[in-house]
């Protein structure tokens, strides 16, 4: 199978290209003046930066805490609030049994794929009923968020995905990514084949379960997206940072121009795991907006169990299965 | 960067740009995804062209960030990887493939390859890396690149079996 994997490459690599569509000289032009836009940037970035607060040019985010509106503060900035929103739960033990959707939804993989076995199995069924109970906040009603993977129209095991690695002669389970999105009639807005089938504009909704040490698996900067490309390179607004009573610390970012929105909530717990919740406006034209309330979104992260979520050793190491050797 | 620097940059890209943008669209499927990448990895190496000072390593590095860069673009793209069926094997499809027809059937099989895998494949019998180097341009462990070519190369079997044969050229 090597060799035909070889084969079907040469000839895929055989067939016509397009001719290039760029030279040394542009590549060597947008370096030059990207290196000259760093230089500047670092010269001018801090005093740019102090003038453009002192006149109020740029968009504010007043983030609202009982239904009070924080003192406005600058895009980038760090708000410690005090007082939780009304709608944040206490973090606090629950039953850790596995959901018995998960359970179901994982019954109805094919073994035979290769999916979920061992240690993978394991985890998939411990994250899933916390993707299932962000579900449950972000869409109460279960009439928006559809998923990605075809019949499977909540948060399931199958969103496990580039959970694993290995290194060192141990499996590190680094996290859980779930891709949803949120429409208004609750269409998942691709077909099968990614190919979109759109009724409207969409939310892509991103849920991150991450073991100790996982670098971020965001983008730095906000990036809705217009026509499937990336929407905005603006910095986010300012950090609202919420502490609750066991040292969980709950932080939320946002940022929303005229052609879109994006969020970040990141519930950061004691242990070092993190649940993180990523969503952007995706649309075809015109303005975006989210859905979501700011108490809504930091709600959606104050999820309690991962805590109890055992990843299996709590640094998030599982003994490494023997990997099959294909030489 | 110096201007004799500059001059050994534009014949690196010169001799250098279609071979890798060639190798980016077989880990992608999409000429003008795979210009992109080139260019994003071209002008990173514009960047760390005095770092990467050994001319073998020129090629490799930009691989390293076209390959990174395109299983982060799955990531956040909205590109997801699915599950399918067991299909009968069929691997003797691809013998005659040669024509656009049937290459871009070839194509389209591919495509049903999560993106890690189908990048991990190429690497390792298009590019000849070793597990070694494999490991590194797709930071990860040759662990996980020994299970990633296994799986991908299980993927592609099923993935050619749902092709039909080819026509003659």
């Amino acid at each position: 199978m090597e060799q035909k994997a070889h084969d079907v490459f040469t000839r895929l690599a055989a067939g016509e290209e397009p001719p290039l569509g760029f030279t040394a000289d542009d590549v060597v032009d947008r370096g030059r003046r990207q290196a000259r836009a760093r230089r500047a940037a670092t010269v001018a970035g801090a005093a740019a930066g102090m003038l453009a607060v002192g006149a109020g040019v740029l968009p504010l985010w007043a983030f609202k805490s009982d239904g009070r509106p924080a003192p406005p503060a600058p895009p980038g900035a760090t708000v410690i609030v005090p007082t939780k929103p009304t709608a944040l739960r206490t973090s606090s033990s629950e039953d850790a049994a596995p959901d018995p959707g998960c359970v179901a939804d994982l019954g109805r993989l094919d073994p035979s794929e290769g999916h979920f076995e061992g240690p993978e199995k394991t985890a998939a069924l411990q994250t899933c009923r916390v993707l299932k109970r962000v579900d449950a906040v972000l869409d109460p009603d279960g009439k928006h968020l559809s998923n990605a993977s075809p019949g499977f129209h909540q948060p399931s095991p199958i969103d496990i995905i580039n959970g694993f690695s290995s290194s060192g002669g141990m499996t590190t389970f680094d996290g859980v990514e779930s891709q949803i999105a949120w429409t208004a009639d609750g269409h998942y807005p691709f077909k099968n084949d990614n190919k979109p089938d759109m009724s409207g504009p969409y939310v892509q909704v991103w849920i991150t379960i991450q073991a100790a040490g996982g670098s971020d698996p965001y983008p730095s900067a906000p990036d809705h997206q217009i026509n499937g490309q990336s929407g905005s390179t603006r910095s986010w607004g300012p950090t609202a940072v919420y502490t609750l009573t066991d040292g969980s610390k709950l932080t939320l970012t946002r940022e929303q121009d005229r052609v879109g929105a994006a969020a970040l909530a990141t519930h950061s717990y004691p242990s070092g795991n993190r649940l993180l919740l990523y969503v952007n406006t995706a649309q075809d034209a015109g303005t975006g907006s989210l859905p979501f309330t700011d108490d809504q979104l930091v709600a959606a992260v104050d999820v309690p169990g991962i805590e109890d979520v055992q990843l299996p050793i709590d640094s998030g190491r599982l003994p490494a299965s023997a990997p099959p050797s294909p030489r | 960067m110096r201007p004799d620097e500059e001059a050994e940059f534009r014949r690196y890209v010169t001799d250098r740009a279609q071979a890798l943008r060639r190798t980016a669209h077989l880990m992608c499927g999409d000429w003008h995804q795979a210009e992109d990448l080139v260019q994003t990895a071209l002008l990173k190496l514009y960047r760390a062209w005095r770092r990467v000072e050994h001319p073998g390593n020129r090629d490799a590095y930009v691989r390293q960030v076209v390959v990174r860069a395109l299983i982060d673009e799955q990531r956040r793209g909205w590109r997801r990887e699915r599950p399918f069926g067991a299909f009968p094997d069929n691997v003797a499809a691809i013998e005659t493939a040669t024509s656009t027809e049937d290459r871009d059937e070839l194509l389209t099989a591919l495509a049903r390859i999560p993106a890690r895998q189908r990048a991990t494949l190429v690497l390792r019998f298009w590019e000849d890396y070793s597990v070694e180097q494999a490991a590194k341009a797709l930071n990860c462990s040759e662990g996980t690149v020994k299970s990633q070519t296994a799986r991908g190369l299980t993927a592609l079997r099923e993935a050619l079996a749902g092709i039909r044969e080819p026509s003659a050229d």
